[in-house]
């Protein structure tokens, strides 16, 4: 150990000496410092701190709107009123949430997680807000945003609040539904009736059926003209009893809403609240009460459409501040506020009109789906499937009755049928037929007789006419869509053909960028013939199936629209899209990135030609299988497609099982057949015949486009 | 002077124990005050680091101070290889600090201010000759110091490195440096602040703070700058805490909860507004009284340290303290630009705790072992 001199020793003390001084004088200055701020300038601050309490705002976005091709509106923002609550402002908690409670029709649920909430907070949790209500009824109906009127007469109706739901008062003798008039069914030995078509539930006591609560009256004032649905005006009740309830606000912010409600569900899909979740994994985009996009174009454009919120600080009892606070009027220049920049505006090439005239078309089915699009642009014209839903429903406005609808629908109306994959069936063979014209294994004088069925390793594969439609060309089968025909096409031409034309030439199996759905189709091929389920040794008799287009091969009606499309465009298979172009927040257009055919179909002029003129026959000839729809005025083409698709369903009534024994009915075609303008597929799920079923809503939409004379874009691109 | 010092170095051991406790305490009580006003619970960790930090201190009490001694390198490069990975992980507001061992999420910089006491110490152990250092025995020690000094820069994090820096450079001048070296260091320093400052290696928004600092009636606010507001307009609003606190303060847990809320950092960096709106210029006397009274106890034991080492070793940590302590608060009363050093004891945070309370060990073990004199 280096024991240190007395000299070293010397030296460290004056360093300490030095040291300590230095140090000294710094902690002096600290604390004159302090001395400074707190004693000689501490009034002053402390008056500062009083006024500058800086709070801190955030500005939300504006969600941008939605269009269709003629420029109406089909998602707008819609004001809205939501109330919540400051714990740290309330004077007595129990008595305010009584009186909302009472006021707001709140569930118990409801009360105890306010009370629970506002009791909870602790420190500056107090300032923040709990949540009430959301979508308080102002002088607007909740639903479809029309003007409410007043009652004559309060109208009084029980509500549990246990499970939240609501029951009309059941008089002696009424039949019928007081809102819109339907019958009512009547359950529980007499002691509860419900609506048919709108499942209000009426009651002869007041005990919840469901929970056996006491039921509790409640009165309303308002009524909406065109729903017919009564209201209870909540922004005006809080108000009113604004000095009973200190510490509750009402806030009014905007909300998503579709005029044209259920026509729009499919493609444009719906929005809702943000969850936990997805506040936590993008902080900074989403806060708690933020709605996201949850289906359709609202969810796949939510970057667009959502914008981007701003942020606003404001000094809190500003009235305090005078002329002589220049300091803290400099501070609050500092705190420029920053706008949100609302989201982009949508315009589609959706036309409303051709929604409407697909829902008529198609209303009278349990189940069905159909594809409007232009042939060379692949414009997207109409989208509907039904049944459907309305997405002001599932925009965070479900109530109980309405969630039962959409539950006890055995049709799945949630479902994107547009998107869902079927057996394209007879609609298939223009596929199988260009196939084996361009392989050369026929040509348009091959003849081969049908006698009703075709023997194939040991196997009889029938023609849907039991008696056989005897000697038949290529044509012939396609108009009269004899199976046999194709049946030797599939056998000569062998499963790879099959899978490697319908894949790599058509572009069949593969997403067409739009699916709101999830269905992209099914190739089956000699290595992986089903789609699911274990790998099966290859059958011989699939590639037989395969060529009819049924077996394990799956299309959905865009996929079908598409190929239509690509015939009736002589070749040329259009990408589709649905979006025709942006509108920034400062009005300019941004057209969206149109993308260039899929695919170019390489088959001779003559092939496709004799192609397109069997598709005319098949409708125009007095053989065709879809002779029934033929019109003067407009030359239609197109082809029938009966998928047997027979399924059972676990639960099943009777009703609905019959129906589940039928085939698919399909027709795709597209008018005018000389040049055509639309390309539409139908199903109909479980419909029968395609001829006898979806050729006439094929036609009933086409005549009424026709009829209305839209404004169809020019297609005279060629 | 002098005899302050002397009385403060022959008071027994317990002066020193009573002023840390004192502090340690008055720092955990008021980051509890200040969890009060933000909701959040960060003092419950405090505590556990707490005990982590007694344990340090007892164990560099009780071990031998050659070890240290011996073993001050081998600390050294664990450091730095430590530093080095730091760089490769995760940013969190683009800084790399952090790393997690255990669960625990360490900062390697502090731990490095004590170990780099303890290698420049342990590299001057032997020299005997009383004459000052010239330019080439500087080479060396000034590896030793400005090699953690860069890596801490590159996480980055400026304040931690001004610290390092200055306790090392202290500690090189306490052991003795030629007037003309010294001179020439500093002018070297001069020159190149401009150049760092043409150059951008000084970040624009750390000149921004500067600009805020000497002159801020005529700073311009720009939209980007705004965007930053947080940070810059951090010192007007803990100005506006302490001053309200006046001669006695508003008592504890009366503070302004709103405006506290809204200072982003009074758990760490500003912690002292807490304690100058709750206690006032009373408070902060009393708080810089303890400072002052641990510096003094600290640098009497330096100089009756039995060996060359300890008396470095003693100046070295006590340089530390007085340094954080007078940046920080410098930094929160406006009096210097906003540097990210936070104030020791009394911020939130594990390592600069345990770190602060291991060197009050290693002042506990040096004073201990003068007796062998």
């Amino acid at each position: 150990m280096s024991l240190l001199s007395s000299n070293r020793r010397l030296e460290y003390r004056t360093q300490a000496h030095w040291a300590l001084l230095i140090f000294s004088l710094g902690f002096l200055a600290v604390g004159v410092r302090f001395f400074q701020l707190q004693i000689i300038k501490g009034k002053e601050f402390e008056r500062l701190s009083q006024i500058q309490q800086v709070g801190q705002a955030r500005i939300p976005p504006r969600r941008g709107e939605i269009r269709d091709r003629n420029n109406r509106l089909l998602a707008r923002n819609v004001p809205t009123h939501q109330t919540y609550l400051v714990p740290a402002r309330v004077a007595d908690l129990d008595s305010t949430v009584e009186t909302l409670s009472s006021l707001l029709s709140l569930t118990d649920k409801d009360t105890k997680r306010i009370e629970s909430e506002a009791r909870n907070a602790k420190g500056s949790d107090r300032f923040e807000h709990v949540t009430i209500k959301r979508n308080l009824v102002g002088d607007r109906c909740p639903l479809d945003n029309n003007q409410l009127s007043l009652l004559s007469s309060p109208h009084k109706h029980y509500m549990c609040k246990q499970c939240g739901r609501t029951f009309e008062k059941w008089n002696r003798g009424l039949r019928k539904c007081s809102i819109d008039e339907g019958k009512l069914i009547v359950r529980d030995e007499g002691r509860l009736a419900r609506c048919k078509k709108c499942g209000l539930e009426y009651l002869r006591e007041a005990i919840c059926p469901y929970d056996g609560a006491r039921l509790h009256e409640h009165t309303s004032n308002l009524k909406c003209r065109s729903c017919g649905q009564r209201f209870n005006d909540e922004v005006a009740m809080l108000k009113a009893r604004k000095t009973d309830l200190r510490g509750v606000k009402v806030v009014t912010s905007l909300r998503r809403d579709y005029p044209y409600g259920d026509l729009t569900g499919i493609p444009v899909g719906y929005v809702n609240e943000v969850n936990a979740k997805e506040v936590k994994k993008e902080p900074d985009v989403y806060r708690p009460g933020d709605i996201i996009g949850r289906r359709g174009l609202e969810r796949s454009l939510e970057k667009e459409l959502r914008g981007e919120s701003g942020e606003y600080v404001y000094l809190r009892r500003k009235q305090q501040i005078t002329e002589a606070d220049s300091d803290v009027l400099k501070l609050l220049h500092a705190y420029d506020p920053r706008p949100a920049i609302p989201g982009h505006h949508l315009v589609l090439t959706l036309d409303i009109e051709i929604q409407d005239i697909l829902q008529q078309a198609l209303q009278k089915f349990n189940a069905a789906a159909a594809v409007v699009i232009e042939p060379f642009s692949g414009s997207i014209l109409g989208l509907y499937s039904q049944p459907t839903f309305n997405p002001n429903h599932w925009s965070g406005r479900l109530t109980h009755a309405i969630k039962r609808t959409y539950d006890e629908n055995p049709f799945s109306p949630m479902l994107d049928r547009t998107s869902s994959n079927y057996p394209p069936a007879s609609l298939y063979k223009v596929v199988t037929a260009l196939s084996a014209l361009d392989l050369g294994i026929t040509d348009h004088s091959r003849r081969i007789d049908c006698p009703g069925y075709y023997e194939y390793v040991g196997r009889r594969f029938r023609c849907h006419k039991r008696s056989g439609h005897g000697s038949m060309t290529l044509a012939d089968s396609m108009v009269e869509s004899c199976d046999i025909f194709f049946y030797r096409m599939g056998e000569e031409m062998g499963m790879d053909n099959l899978h490697n034309y319908a894949k790599h030439v058509f572009h069949l199996g593969k997403p067409t960028g739009i699916e709101t759905g999830g269905g992209i189709g099914w190739i089956p091929s000699k290595t992986k013939y089903h789609r699911y389920g274990k790998k099966v040794r290859f059958m011989p008799g699939w590639t037989l199936s395969t060529a009819v287009g049924q077996g394990s091969l799956l299309t959905t009606p865009l996929q079908v629209a598409q190929l239509f499309a690509g015939i009736a465009a002589d070749g040329v298979i259009p990408s589709l899209n649905l979006i025709d172009h942006y509108i920034t927040p400062s009005g300019e257009r941004i057209p969206t990135e149109k993308l260039g055919p899929v695919g170019v179909l390489p088959f001779t002029r003559d092939s496709m030609n004799r192609i397109k003129h069997s598709l005319y026959n098949a409708v125009n000839s007095p053989k065709g299988t879809a002779h029934n729809i033929a019109m003067d005025d407009i030359i239609l083409a197109g082809k029938t497609g009966t998928a047997e698709a027979a399924e059972s369903r676990k639960g099943a009534n009777k009703d609905l099982a019959e129906w589940l024994k039928e085939d698919h009915a399909w027709f795709a075609g597209y008018a005018p057949a000389t040049r055509p303008e639309i390309v539409v597929a139908v199903i109909v799920e479980h419909g029968g015949s395609g001829g006898k079923i979806a050729a006439p809503v094929f036609r009933f939409i086409v005549k009424n486009i026709f009829d209305r004379r839209l404004n169809l874009p020019s297609v005279r691109q060629r | 002077m002098s005899r302050f010092i002397r009385t403060a170095s022959q008071t027994p051991l317990a002066t020193g124990v009573l002023i840390f406790l004192s502090l340690t305490l008055f720092g955990l009580v008021n980051l509890t005050h200040a969890d009060y006003y933000s909701g959040r619970d960060s003092h419950q960790m405090q505590i556990i680091y707490t005990v982590v930090g007694f344990c340090a201190a007892v164990a560099l009490m009780l071990v031998d101070l050659t070890a240290i001694r011996r073993f001050a390198f081998v600390l050294y490069w664990v450091g730095i290889i430590a530093l080095i990975a730091v760089l490769f992980t995760d940013p969190i507001n683009q800084s790399r600090r952090w790393l997690n061992i255990f669960g625990f999420t360490v900062q390697p910089s502090e731990p490095m201010k004590l170990i780099m006491v303890f290698a420049l110490s342990s590299h001057y152990r032997n020299r005997r000759s009383r004459e000052s250092l010239g330019a080439l025995d500087l080479a060396t020690p000034l590896a030793i110091v400005l090699l953690p000094v860069g890596l801490i820069l590159l996480e980055p994090d400026l304040g931690t490195a001004i610290v390092t820096f200055s306790v090392g450079f202290a500690v090189i001048l306490f052991e003795g440096i030629r007037l003309r070296t010294f001179m020439t260091l500093v002018g070297l320093l001069l020159f190149i602040f401009p150049i760092a400052w043409k150059y951008d290696i000084i970040r624009p928004y750390q000149k921004d703070r500067i600009y805020l600092w000497i002159a801020p009636d005529q700073f311009e606010w720009t939209r980007s700058k705004k965007a930053r507001m947080e940070k810059t307009l951090q010192p007007e609003r803990a100005r506006w805490a302490i001053g309200s606190g006046q001669l006695t303060g508003k008592g504890a847990r009366k503070g302004s909860r709103i405006r506290l809320r809204y200072l982003p950092e009074m758990h760490t960096d500003f912690i002292v507004a807490t304690l100058a709106e709750e206690y006032g210029f009373v408070g902060c006397i009393f708080m810089l009284m303890l400072y002052l009274g641990y510096v003094a106890w600290g640098l009497g034991v330096a100089q009756r340290a039995s060996d060359q080492f300890g008396a470095l070793v003693a100046l070295g940590i006590v340089t530390a303290i007085a340094l954080q302590a007078i940046i920080n608060l410098g930094m929160v009363t406006g009096m210097l630009p906003v540097v990210g050093v936070t104030l020791p004891l009394f911020s939130k945070g594990g390592s600069s705790l345990v770190v602060t309370m291991a060197g009050f060990g290693a002042l506990m073990n040096i004073a201990r072992t003068r007796g062998t004199l």
